[in-house]
């Protein structure tokens, strides 16, 4: 490492050693001072964006799994395909351009068997069947959640009974805190339903008020997603997605 | 707190939750205190921990400073985006976003501490250059990582890291000369 690399070694470790006293200062009168209500909201409205988005996160990564492991079990088909395709081909024509051969084969039978169509498998080394994979732990392991269904507020389980045409529920998960429900809209964009006591302030002015079916809803515009939310039996339904708001307005029609 | 199912280990997942715990009040003020809305600043928050979700391995020890300083630059660096977005106004040039300067030549040539005139020196730096040079030299990521991290082209890293370097190389020198 040159001389100029050292430097700004040094220089960026002396600034964080400074600045983490500093901000272990702020840490502290974070901890320590009372939290307005417009924090406390804000911070539970973090933790609701949050656990919606990693939950979004894990899906895709998921999804990014199966595909590269499907790639891979297609490539390892193709190559055993191959192989197999390679090397019978000259044992066949061997077999029908040399009968010779081919009578000193079927004249020496293994153990008593033809080994005329035996013959192949031994030169394949194929003879013994590939065991089959053991049963994916990861499956069960990942399909969400230990969530124990008894829990998940009512309303929820009532509403992924319905969607409407060509939607899928993909799947539910609470937390004790928060109830998240996942469906994909009939064009394959995702949504995520959360539901549970109010975190978002009609009133707050972040959110245009619409009218749905004469029920009153609310909406945010962003260029990375849409938030829709409306209040049934006392609970905030929160409608999220990372594409267009349609699908939003889609679900919201078929709900309210 | 109600996250989370993704983590490999139960360790990995309490270890998430505790820097979460302990570091998310401290974002929302860093980022309020550039956003100025609550809104946005839960944006930034929950983005900031999206993106330390996915560079997760790079916290060794949550309590340390390096930790506090890594978090800060993230939220910092996407409140800022967030601004811009808002405001409009979109970047043309990392100079237009300078933080006006309070940097002090007579200060820092005074100062003998060497920690006082680093943070002299890279407080000097806008918050997108200050935000690549420490993730490069403070916390030691490749410019991919940091480009995934800040969300911009490994190409732009390059690029504001040179530039970061070369400011603090003059500021540096014009300290040495006077």
């Amino acid at each position: 490492m040159n001389n100029s690399e050292n430097f700004y070694k040094r220089l960026a470790a002396d600034y964080v050693l400074a600045k983490s006293a500093e901000l272990s200062r702020e840490l502290s009168e974070c901890a320590s001072e009372p939290a307005v209500d417009e924090m406390t909201t804000a911070l539970k409205r973090i933790d609701a964006k949050l656990h919606a988005a990693i939950l979004r996160e894990k899906e895709t990564v998921r999804r990014k799994r199966f595909v590269t492991w499907g790639a891979l079990a297609a490539s390892f088909l193709f190559v055993v395909f191959a192989v197999s395709l390679v090397s019978n081909l000259p044992r066949n024509i061997i077999n029908e351009s040399a009968p010779g051969r081919m009578a000193t084969d079927t004249a020496a039978p293994a153990n008593g068997q033809n080994g005329g169509d035996t013959g192949n498998e031994h030169i394949l080394g194929v003879a013994e069947a590939p065991e089959a994979p053991p049963p994916s732990e990861s499956t069960a392991e990942e399909s969400e959640a230990d969530t124990d269904p008894a829990e998940i507020p009512p309303l929820l389980v009532h509403l992924s009974l319905f969607a409407p045409d060509g939607w899928q529920t993909t799947f539910i998960d609470y937390d004790g805190d928060i109830a998240i429900y996942h469906l994909q809209s009939s064009t394959g964009n995702r949504v995520a339903v959360l539901a549970g006591e109010p975190i978002y302030d009609p009133d707050g002015g972040e959110f245009r008020e619409i009218f749905i079916n004469n029920t009153p809803a609310y909406m945010r515009v962003e260029s990375t997603y849409s938030i829709l939310f409306f209040e049934r039996n006392g609970l905030q339904l929160i409608l999220s997605t990372d594409y267009e708001y349609e699908d939003l307005i889609t679900l919201a029609e078929f709900w309210i | 707190m109600i996250i989370l199912l993704s983590f490999e280990t139960e360790a990995e997942k309490d270890k998430f939750e505790y820097v979460y715990e302990k570091y998310k009040r401290l974002m929302w003020r860093k980022a309020f205190d550039i956003l100025k809305d609550y809104s946005l600043a839960e944006d930034a928050v929950s983005e900031a921990f999206i993106r330390v979700y996915r560079h997760f391995h790079r916290i060794n020890l949550p309590d340390s400073g390096q930790t506090a300083s890594f978090l800060v630059t993230i939220v910092k660096n996407i409140a800022i985006n967030l601004y811009h977005k808002r405001n409009k106004t979109l970047p043309t040039d990392f100079d237009e976003f300078e933080q006006a300067s309070d940097f002090n030549l007579e200060e820092s040539v005074a100062s003998k501490d060497e920690t006082e005139r680093a943070v002299k020196l890279v407080d000097n730096l806008s918050e997108e250059l200050r935000a690549v040079f420490l993730l490069k030299y403070a916390h030691d990521l490749p410019h991919k990582e940091i480009g995934r991290i800040l969300d911009i082209s490994e190409n732009n890293v390059t690029v504001r890291l040179h530039r970061a370097k070369k400011k603090l190389a003059d500021m540096a020198k014009e300290v040495r000369q006077a």
